[in-house]
């Protein structure tokens, strides 16, 4: 059975997990399938974490990375499968942002929609600081490029 | 991107409208809380499966790797230049997941991580990408041994002197993902070093001369000294530098 705390944890944070999820994996079905697939590893863990929101986080953040790679390695993403939403601006804005690397892609969704602080997204990515800055700056660098 | 917040709000907008473009559903919390704990039985035959399976892979990719070879490897001989391209047949092993990596290989060969003693290191100038500069750096194993390597080196600047300049180099996420490369004799594996070009400074930046660039292979802790005269931002900025995963062959990575 799972414990009190993490079906409670599930209640309450499901929707922001997936909804930070399909920015990391660019797809809303691998969103769902990676927030599962967190919930099933801490359920595994014996008790649960010391910060569950901020465990779940990383393992989300982790999870979405473990996918993007197997991609990479694959090659099978294509466009075909991108969220489109109809207005050229964001889609546009969307399109640049899939193609950057995970990490900067990741720090930028964790500062500009969760709005994190440099720290808190270094402990979710579970990098330097340092690397956080120079992955936001070199991300919003080429955003800024691209945008027309 | 404080020049411009337009492009900011633009930004936002993006993230928000994908993020929230379907109403995320109730979800089914009883797809994972039916699946039996870590310690149960049946996730223990997941995981020896996994731990099957990357053993025959692991075995595999050793085989192809060290196995019989054909006749025409005679002749050649590492930095030959006209015999470059066949030179090796390397096989990259897939870095192996969290839950597997206690895992060992019987029967396999045991194949070493390579150290600096059998590492020729050379340097080249690569095109770099959004404001970036990038050094391409190449390993060749020299030794008779056939050895690994797996992740990131770590790398910085020295002058003439061989005093260190700046920043040591931070991970940098490339494509491809990290992967265990598999050096026989003569192979080369390259990684691509990047720093913040001096012209276009941010912030603005005095420049100065390195001479070389001093790289610590992955797991290692002597590192190699590769002349490769550069002009980087100086004090008290100095460029952020950053390694990319190790891949076979000499091809720049982008990051």
């Amino acid at each position: 059975m799972p414990s009190p705390d993490l079906s409670d944890l599930y209640r309450r944070q499901r929707t922001a997990m997936v909804r930070l999820a399909r920015l990391l994996t660019r797809s809303e079905a691998i969103a769902e399938e990676v927030v599962q697939e967190a919930f099933l590893q801490m359920h595994r863990r014996r008790k649960v974490p010391e910060n569950p929101e901020g465990y779940l986080r990383a393992t989300v953040a982790n999870l979405s990375r473990n996918h993007i790679r197997r991609l990479s390695l694959e090659q099978r993403w294509s466009a075909g499968e991108r969220i489109t939403l109809n207005d050229p601006e964001i889609d546009e804005t969307w399109t640049i942002l899939c193609r950057l690397p995970f990490r900067q892609r990741a720090v930028i969704a964790l500062r500009f929609y969760e709005d994190f602080s440099e720290a808190e997204i270094a402990q979710v990515l579970g990098c330097r600081p340092g690397t956080v800055k120079s992955s936001l700056h070199r991300g919003l660098s080429k955003l800024r490029e691209e945008m027309s | 991107m404080n020049d411009s917040d337009l492009k900011e709000q633009r930004l936002r907008r993006t993230l928000k409208a994908v993020a929230e473009r379907t109403p995320v559903g109730p979800g089914d919390e009883s797809l994972w809380t039916r699946v039996p704990a870590a310690t149960s039985q049946g996730h223990r035959l997941i995981l020896v499966g996994a731990v099957a399976a990357v053993v025959i892979i692991a075995g595999f990719g050793l085989a192809l790797a060290y196995g019989p070879r054909s006749s025409n490897t005679g002749g050649i001989r590492p930095g030959a230049k006209s015999t470059r391209k066949p030179l090796v047949s390397s096989t990259t092993v897939p870095r192996s997941s969290p839950t597997t990596t206690s895992t060992t290989t019987p029967g396999a060969a045991e194949v070493s991580p390579c150290g600096p003693e059998q590492l020729t290191t050379t340097a080249s100038q690569a095109s770099g990408a959004g404001g970036h500069l990038a050094v391409l750096i190449t390993f060749t194993n020299n030794s008779s041994t056939p050895c690994t390597m797996d992740g990131y080196p770590t790398a910085w600047f020295v002058d003439a002197r061989g005093n260190k300049m700046g920043n040591t180099s931070i991970e940098e996420e490339g494509i491809p993902a990290p992967t265990v490369v598999s050096l026989r004799h003569g192979a080369r594996a390259s990684t691509t070093v990047w720093y913040d070009n001096p012209s276009v400074p941010y912030p603005p930046c005095q420049t100065v001369s390195a001479a070389a660039i001093r790289v610590t292979p992955p797991g290692q802790s002597t590192s190699l000294v590769v002349n490769i005269p550069v002009s980087i931002c100086g004090p008290p900025a100095y460029p952020t530098v950053g390694t990319t995963p190790l891949t076979f062959g000499t091809t720049e990575t982008m990051f």
